[in-house]
């Protein structure tokens, strides 16, 4: 029992707080007592100075003028029982030759201090009946007589005791104090931890994310809270997200992979010449080469859209850029009698990840030549702006219908003029996604018959966002 | 020319080998990476093929401690791991090349032979000749039957890539990569473009067709 009970004190946080509370708590009120009991007695003690004053007093009286004027002195005093002092005096043999107001002391057994006086030393004469003590002291008187001389000490005692007696009844009720205080104490500073284990316990049980840590009040535990539910919203969003892309990527990779498993099949089928075993082989092939880059595209897509992608951000320099993109495009372009023409001042700068940058320009690059008839134009454009850096590709193409341009950016979105064009339907989708982790926005205006101007807005630097 | 080919999955192994070998490679091939190691250190090998995930020792402490026993066999990685990081990682670890999974053979393939030709270090060759087409690289001169041929500067490196690996195979990707100097995939085959030119200088007037294309590999130069 004690181990597990110092087992569970080691572990819970609320324990040792009360504990600490308690020990704390307790000390310091302790102390408090101890001190004012010192300061107390000390007080108290002069008493003693006063018997040996008295004494001394007493002492040269009776060296100038005999015992008879102690005597006298010893009777002059006021017979107040706490002022008084009790004067006795001894003769050789030691009997009484003089008491002071015998009446006053005779509830103190006096008889002890005649048998026993010892010169110098203190002696407590007890009385009978009530607890009151009588501190005694004596002196030699010439060489016949010993003055015994003393005082009551009845208050001091009883004011100690009294004093103890309050300290030890308070002592109780103090722990109890203590402890509650403690308890109510620890209670509430570690409610927010409480709760907070009691959130972590239940997802881990349960898998269920959506749980949150209430928040109250304010403090570093509440701020703790705040992050603690921040970072599960952040959680749920990325396991989300993910599940989602992982949902589009297996099906959206179906298809490919029935032409591919089919093609395979169905040349499996029969006897067939080499070269057409070859056509086959060479289909499966790029079907699936297909596959992979769909499933690059999406993996970037996916990774883009759940913020999970990585981008390596660096000083870019906008017009090298567009200058290496338009180089890659100019024969495809002149293939097509296409002319594409760059408009970008010289020392235009952005931090961003170079190739997915390349990456979306090609892929607006790619598709303005793709829907562009022959004599056409691609413009490609760069202009600074106070929010950042616009991109722009403008082409005299076949445009897009207005009830299209909604959904042109959406994932394997394929517009009736694009089924003729090979290509995934996932070019549109990855610009967004790559801009959008940019924290850049695009836009688009498009005209049947005139063409179509895509602009991308990227901020210089997308952490200064 | 002497290959080691690291790799666990049997089929993946069992078809470079079975590649590298009607390539006129002699392959040994290890099925972890503790074998991968000690066949490394002992056996004077010209390059090594090596997977990452391997069971024992993962390529990349294989790779570290080749590097550490002071063995400078080129080392070309595969991996699944396509992420510049991964990449990054990889190449910091010693080896000298870096291909995803899935990755087409062929391109292993011209990879390997880059490397061998940068570890021998021979005198780089200045002309190249296939059939009755040559090239000067210091002329800059390109003849087919005595008759010269004009390029452009992007269709000059093409055909010097080509004659350069003459008789290979080389992916899209890999002259992607040659051509204009960085990996992309643009949606439209850009490739397939500047091949085709090529093809209306090179081989449109002329009865013997050099450039070649291999559906689903890529394209070689070579005398049919």
């Amino acid at each position: 029992m004690p181990s597990k009970f110092l087992n569970l004190a080691r572990k819970s946080y609320g324990v040792r707080l009360v504990a600490w509370y308690f020990v704390i708590f307790v000390v310091s009120s302790l102390s408090v007592s101890i001190i004012s009991y010192v300061f107390l007695s000390s007080s108290l003690r002069d008493n003693r100075k006063a018997i040996q004053t008295k004494l001394q007093e007493l002492v040269s009286l009776g060296q100038r003028s005999g015992v008879g004027a102690i005597q006298r002195a010893a009777d002059a005093q006021t017979a107040s029982r706490r002022t008084a002092f009790f004067v006795r005096i001894l003769d050789r043999e030691n009997q009484l030759v003089f008491l002071n107001h015998p009446k006053l002391w005779t509830k103190f057994d006096a008889a002890s201090v005649v048998n026993q006086p010892v010169e110098g030393a203190w002696q407590y004469i007890t009385a009978k009946g009530d607890g009151d003590v009588l501190e005694v002291t004596s002196a030699k008187l010439g060489s016949d007589y010993l003055l015994q001389l003393g005082r009551p000490i009845e208050d001091r005692t009883e004011i100690l005791e009294d004093y103890r007696d309050t300290i030890l009844a308070v002592t109780i009720p103090m722990m109890l104090i203590a402890l509650l205080g403690g308890a109510v104490f620890a209670f509430h500073s570690v409610r927010p931890i409480r709760s907070l284990i009691q959130t972590t316990q239940s997802i881990i049980e349960t898998g269920k994310m959506d749980v949150r840590v209430p928040e109250t009040g304010s403090g570093e535990l509440d701020e703790l809270t705040k992050l603690f539910n921040r970072m599960l919203a952040r959680i749920e969003g990325l396991i989300k997200g993910m599940r989602e892309a992982l949902d589009n990527v297996a099906h959206d990779l179906r298809t490919p992979l029935t032409r591919l498993r089919g093609s395979a099949e169905v040349s499996l089928q029969g006897e067939r010449s080499p070269q057409q075993y070859r056509e086959a082989l060479a289909d499966c092939v790029e079907e699936s080469d297909r596959i992979l880059t769909l499933l690059n595209s999406l993996m970037d897509i996916s990774e883009a859209e759940t913020g999970t992608m990585r981008l390596h951000l660096e000083a870019v320099s906008i017009s090298k850029l567009l200058q290496e993109i338009v180089d890659l495009y100019q024969y495809v372009g002149e293939g097509k009698d296409i002319s594409i023409v760059v408009d970008c001042v010289k020392d235009l700068q952005i931090v961003a990840d170079q190739n997915r940058i390349r990456q979306v320009l090609g892929n607006l690059i790619d598709n303005a030549v793709k829907y562009t008839p022959p004599q056409g134009r691609v413009t490609v454009r760069a202009q600074r702006e106070k929010e950042g850096i616009i991109l722009s590709v403008k082409d005299t193409g076949v445009g897009i219908p207005s009830e299209e341009i909604p959904h042109i950016w959406n994932r394997l979105h394929r517009g009736d003029k694009s089924r003729s064009q090979p290509g995934l339907g996932l070019g549109l989708s990855l610009v967004k996604a790559i801009v959008n982790a940019h924290k850049g926005h695009t836009e688009v205006q498009s005209a049947p018959g005139e063409g179509s101007i895509f602009r991308i807005t990227l901020p210089l630097s997308p952490s200064a966002k | 020319m002497r290959i080691l080919v690291v790799e666990d999955d049997k089929k993946i192994a069992s078809f470079v080998v079975k590649g590298l070998r009607e390539a006129g490679f002699a392959v040994d091939q290890a099925n972890n990476g503790q074998e991968g190691l000690d066949l490394a250190l002992s056996e004077p090998y010209d390059a090594v093929v090596m997977d990452l995930m391997l069971p024992k020792l993962d390529g990349l402490s294989v790779i570290e401690q080749m590097r550490q026993q002071k063995t400078l066999t080129p080392v070309i990685i595969l991996s699944a791991k396509r992420s510049v990081d991964d990449r990054i990682k990889g190449l910091q670890s010693g080896s000298d090349d870096y291909l995803v999974k899935p990755f087409s053979f062929s391109e292993l393939l011209a990879r390997l032979y880059a490397l061998l030709r940068r570890s021998s270090q021979g005198a780089e060759p200045t002309r190249f000749v296939v059939g009755d087409l040559s090239m000067d690289l210091l002329t800059r001169e390109v003849v087919r039957s005595g008759k010269k041929i004009e390029l452009q500067p992007r269709e000059f490196a093409l055909l010097e890539y080509f004659m350069r690996n003459s008789g290979r195979v080389l992916s899209k990707t890999m002259i992607m990569e040659h051509v204009w100097g960085y990996d992309f995939d643009p949606q439209t085959n850009v490739v397939d473009v500047l091949v085709s030119r090529l093809r209306a200088r090179v081989d449109r007037d002329f009865e013997n067709k050099l450039i070649q294309t291999h559906r689903g590999i890529g394209y070689a130069i070579k005398v049919s």
